[in-house]
């Protein structure tokens, strides 16, 4: 720990095998994915003060939901990786696919002539 | 009897010059406090205390003949950040044993908490090591996409500062949202579509950017570590011992093994918001 370190917690009880109670996790999921970096809306660095949107550390959302920093970091982490099931990694591998294909058939070319690759619509793919 | 000052700009040169010989295409300074405002436990001065100005390194990004691959699976598996973490050790190494004054290449890896160590993109953006882009990574007005390195020393270097005039939106993005609402890149993957990138543009500045970190998660470690954890659960909870076999000896689970001991040349599984950008495009064609 520095002297510029404020997280609340020792670095001992951060990375235990702490283990959130799966009911705190589905109550509380969904709000933390939304004060979390999850979702990101105008979070750019050097955007107006009135403009961005910096994600709220673990410790500002355990402090504005009044939980346990651990069961903020650990809801964080299940949630972000539990969003999508693992059918969207078939559907990811479809795009990749359907996006190189478009590029291979048009490729940078065609923006500069403001004809820019086709769009893809995932229920064509 | 003091100590002469050296001169910081010579210095300077002198460093990057040595980085841009062994491979780097950008190599920039920054004000590390203009990153005061990210968040708590991702600025310089909470892994180094002593920093007084950051070196942003960038390059090492795809061939062209990767680029222009008709098999996404090449992309798939070239990422290639790990050559400019080792240009940014061996500089970090130089600082400290022939100048005497500390630094650090920072991780690129993980922290504790699933979070990078810094705010890389800050970091590369008040060097004026490239502009944020709509679709997220820092891009170089000349290279485009670059992978980054950030040595964080207490050498007092002269600043770069950020660029002046922004790398994205590039005229022809703008040209296109004019006409159709979407620019390359949010309309490859956008993500009211099923994709990860939305925003618009405004007087040619990009505004209400929106992204969906998990999902660019998912395609960029596709076979990697989120796969990995995936099909773990699904095999966890699969009662028949004969289906578990299937899924641990398959082809999805195998290849995302192969992926995982090949460890960093595996990361970077997504480059379809970068293939299409035209900031750098001109770097991506070949005859």
């Amino acid at each position: 720990m520095t002297e510029h370190d404020d997280r609340p917690t020792a670095r001992g009880e951060l990375t235990g095998f702490h283990v959130v109670d799966p009911e705190l996790y589905s109550e509380y999921r969904g709000r933390v994915v939304r004060m979390s970096n999850s979702h990101q809306v105008n979070i750019n660095e050097f955007l107006p003060d009135a403009v961005r949107q910096r994600a709220m550390t673990d410790a500002e959302i355990a402090a504005e939901l009044n939980l346990d920093i651990r069961d903020v970091t650990e809801i964080r982490v299940v949630a972000e990786h539990d969003e999508y099931p693992i059918e969207e990694y078939e559907a990811s591998a479809r795009f990749k696919d359907a996006a190189a294909e478009s590029y291979r058939n048009g490729g940078v070319k065609n923006l500069y002539k403001g004809d820019p690759p086709p769009s893809r619509n995932p229920a064509e793919i | 009897m003091t100590e002469e000052e050296p001169d910081w700009q010579t210095v300077k040169s002198e460093l990057l010059e040595g980085v841009l010989k062994r491979g780097a295409m950008v190599a920039r300074v920054g004000d590390p406090d203009l990153l005061a405002d990210v968040a708590p436990g991702q600025r310089p001065s909470d892994l180094l205390p002593q920093v007084k100005s950051m070196i942003v390194l960038g390059g090492s990004a795809p061939r062209v003949g990767e680029w222009n691959s008709p098999r996404a699976e090449v992309l798939e598996t070239v990422g290639t950040s790990d050559r400019m973490a080792a240009i940014g050790s061996a500089l970090a190494r130089q600082i400290e044993e022939r100048l005497g004054y500390y630094a650090m290449n920072v991780p690129t890896s993980t922290d504790q908490d699933d979070k990078p160590f810094l705010d890389f993109t800050a970091a590369a953006v008040a060097a004026g090591a490239g502009s944020p882009s709509l679709a997220g990574p820092v891009l170089h007005p000349e290279h485009g996409f670059v992978y980054l390195t950030v040595i964080l020393t207490s050498l007092p270097l002269p600043f770069d500062g950020p660029i002046e005039q922004p790398a994205c939106p590039a005229p022809s993005c703008v040209e296109m949202y004019d006409q159709r609402g979407v620019t390359p890149c949010t309309d490859v993957c956008n993500i009211d579509d099923g994709g990860c990138l939305g925003g618009q543009i405004q007087d040619g500045l990009v505004i209400g950017r929106r992204y969906d970190a998990n999902r660019c998660r998912d395609r960029v470690y596709h076979y990697w570590v989120p796969g990995y954890q995936a099909v773990l659960e699904k095999v966890l909870s699969e009662p028949d011992v004969e289906r578990r076999k299937m899924m641990l000896y398959g082809s999805y689970f195998t290849r995302t093994m192969w992926s995982i001991t090949y460890s960093n040349v595996s990361q970077g599984q997504c480059f379809e918001c970068m293939r299409v950008c035209p900031v750098g495009a001109e770097n991506r064609m070949l005859k």
